[in-house]
């Protein structure tokens, strides 16, 4: 057996970002402004201020990872890199599993890279739903630019894609579908598909390489293992927050922290900042934590003739857009062997035999802009995690199912031999075209299906008017003068596609009217 | 002599339940850091269910350590996650009795019967049976790929660069 070529760290994540260690007491700093949250909104809010000659802190309550830091094996990594150790879920119609990292960088951490700019119809969707005037392709446009320059966005190269995104994508021409290489914050990826537990060979460019490193070059003081808890407020202005110093995955209390600021950015994450909101009595009640959105996706495992080895290639090399406006997007997917492993068929030797095909097999999936379903975000009891409650509509389950047969038509056109649906009702194995019209024919109900939903927006959703929204178009909150939101919770409703690069566009936007309006 | 006879039959099943549902397990196997002894037969149990040794994959569940990874995994784990974990081990545990499946817990029974009382989880018109199902055996399996011997005998092979290894005529899988 040959030795692993070594790892190409460029720059680690933790050169002037105090962490844990750092603490020994109560914690008190000033700052111009505090931004809550080192995700893909809260990183590029503070390097944007922070090169403006703001005086930034950014708070994060997760730890920083550096290669070393990363586990491969998925129980340890959701523990160390995911809120509730990856056990986080809704309830409602069904139990949808739904991971939003605890680290610095957010989500950019352990998502695949994905960067897609939402679709103009998707923004004429949120004007209907909110009334934005201001929120379009056009305007967001050079937002994009500058987040995709910055972070270095280019398509998935061929040499790295792998035979599992190869066999989507002669599916997808077989059939006339459009398909591309997707396009990513990766800079000289090797193929290495371990997006989902920290790329050890330092090539996704997440925020944690690189906003937060640009912030503190910029002077932004970088404080990880705490968490924003409480808004301070006066009258119509916040004068900062209080919280606590977290140990590292024992998530565990410690200091007190007290920080005062002029202007306060939170940016901690749909499921996070409605809490804070609700918890410092601020924002508009109607709306603080409601009208939740997610991405409900399913997948199916294809088998094939020949090796797939789906361990090989980018973790999302390729993607069809071609049933976006239906609210559809058709993904190659990849999480570690042993996620996937449970939703295959069988028990005992028979389910060995399954794991025994690994090599063959190539999962698809499907995630749907949902039209009715809907869900909220409240605080459960006393604790910072957040009680989920989502209604997954019948006729958005008729949506995705569409989406689940589309896929198997792309795996037959692809050469796959069998198809494992993981649907209850549906046969275990799908050995045909013929066989598959189930997917067609049975209507499934949302209990049929295993679906899962890692994209979540919604909770502070922006609008033109006061009553219709918690932030305005400039990101600030109705009714407090200096107190913003920028993560995806201003969104006003599905941006169709991965939600990170939208995110990150709003955000430079909000930095951009935050620093005007600070004066 | 009646009302004593009924009583003395009535203590008897009374006994029998107890001893059917709450004692009568073996001794724990590894030296748990939270794992109870009652858990961890149920989790050799199951384990040993959904990876039988002797079959395409040599290793059973309990020789690829899972009562350990188990054990490893509920100790990291925050307070309400574990407490969801251990009551999926008592929903497993009783589950065959509480259904009406068979008139015993989940520990007791023979392999085929813990293989028949799994799939009928997996299968169950209830939706959270079949939650459980796949809760356990998502949680199993993270720990049975995670043995080494396991993972090389599927042929799981990741690598930092397979393709530069390729490109390089390197036909050894990575480490």
């Amino acid at each position: 057996m040959l030795p692993e070529p070594p790892p190409r760290v460029e720059d680690e994540p933790h050169r002037g970002v105090r962490v844990f260690a750092d603490y020994s007491g109560p914690l008190r700093e000033r700052c111009d402004v505090l931004v809550v949250g080192s995700g893909p909104g809260g990183g590029v809010v503070a390097k944007e201020l922070a090169e403006r000659g703001r005086d930034v802190i950014l708070l994060e309550e997760g730890p920083p990872f550096g290669v070393k830091d990363f586990r491969q094996e998925p129980g340890a990594s959701m523990r160390r890199t995911m809120r509730e150790a990856g056990l986080r879920s809704t309830r409602g119609t069904l139990f949808i599993p739904t991971m939003q990292a605890i680290g610095l960088g957010g989500g950019s951490l352990i998502n695949s890279a994905i960067c897609a700019r939402a679709p103009s119809f998707a923004f004429d969707k949120w004007a209907q739903r909110t009334g934005l005037r201001a929120i379009t392709a056009t305007s967001l446009a050079p937002h994009y630019d500058r987040v995709e320059r910055f972070l270095g966005v280019e398509p998935t190269p061929l040499d790295v894609q792998g035979e599992r995104n190869l066999v989507f994508k002669r599916g997808c021409e077989a059939l006339g579908y459009s398909c591309e290489p997707t396009r990513r914050n990766v800079r000289g990826c090797r193929g290495s598909a371990e997006c989902f537990t920290g790329c050890r060979n330092h090539a996704k460019r997440g925020v944690d390489t690189s906003y937060v490193p640009a912030a503190i070059r910029a002077g932004a003081r970088v404080l990880t293992s705490i968490r924003g808890e409480r808004l301070l407020s006066e009258g119509r202005r916040v004068v900062g927050l209080t919280g606590h110093v977290i140990e590292p995955f024992s998530w565990r209390e410690t200091h007190e922290v007290h920080i005062e600021a002029k202007s306060v950015v939170l940016a901690a994450g749909c499921m996070a900042t409605p809490l804070v909101l609700a918890r410092s009595g601020l924002g508009n009640e109607r709306w603080v934590g409601e009208d939740l959105g997610l991405h409900p996706g399913l997948a199916i495992m294809a088998i094939f003739p020949h090796a797939i080895r789906p361990w090989e290639g980018a973790t999302q090399g390729y993607h069809s857009l071609h049933f976006l406006e239906e609210g559809l997007k058709l993904e190659v997917l990849w999480a570690p062997p042993a996620v996937l492993a449970a939703r295959l068929p069988g028990l005992g030797h028979d389910y060995q035999r399954h794991l025994m095909g690994y090599e063959r097999m190539a999962p698809f999936d499907v995630i749907a802009a949902t039209e009715r379903s809907t869900g909220s975000v409240r605080p459960r009891g006393k604790s910072w995690e957040p009680d989920i409650r989502y209604e997954l509509h019948q006729d958005d389950v008729d949506r995705i199912q569409r989406g689940v047969a589309i896929l198997a038509d792309i795996a037959w056109a692809a050469g796959a031999d069998e198809i494992l649906p993981g649907l209850h009702g549906v046969p275990e194995r799908l050995r045909s075209r013929a066989e598959a019209q189930i997917l067609r024919t049975k209507r499934l109900h949302a209990r049929d299906t295993i679906t899962a939903a890692n994209h979540a927006f919604g909770t502070t959703r922006m609008a033109h008017r006061a009553e219709d929204g918690v932030v305005d178009e400039d990101g600030r909150c109705f009714g407090v003068d200096n107190l913003y939101v920028a993560d995806t919770g201003i969104f006003a409703g599905s941006p169709a596609v991965n939600p990170m690069l939208t995110c990150m566009a709003l955000a430079d936007r909000i930095a951009e009217r935050a620093h005007a309006a600070l004066g | 002599m009646i009302p004593l006879l009924l009583g003395a039959l009535g203590a008897l099943a009374f006994g029998l339940l107890v001893r059917a549902v709450w004692l009568g397990y073996p001794p724990p196997s590894i030296a748990a850091r939270v794992l109870t002894a009652r858990e961890q037969a149920v989790v050799a149990a199951a384990a040993d269910a959904l990876f039988p040794g002797g079959g395409p994959i040599p290793l059973s569940g309990t020789e690829a350590g899972l009562v350990a990874y188990v054990d490893d995994n509920l100790a990291r784990l925050g307070p309400r996650a574990r407490w969801l974990v251990r009551l999926l081990f008592v929903l497993v545990e009783h589950g065959p009795w509480l259904f009406g499946n068979a008139p015993s817990r989940f520990t007791r029974l023979s392999l085929d019967g813990r293989l028949a009382e799994l799939a009928r989880m997996a299968t169950s018109r209830i939706y959270f049976r079949r939650v459980s199902f796949l809760s356990l055996r998502a949680l199993l399996s993270m720990g049975y790929l995670a043995n080494d011997r396991v993972a090389e005998r599927i042929g799981l092979a990741p690598c930092l660069a397979p393709f530069e290894r390729a490109r390089a005529g390197l036909e050894e899988v990575c480490s």
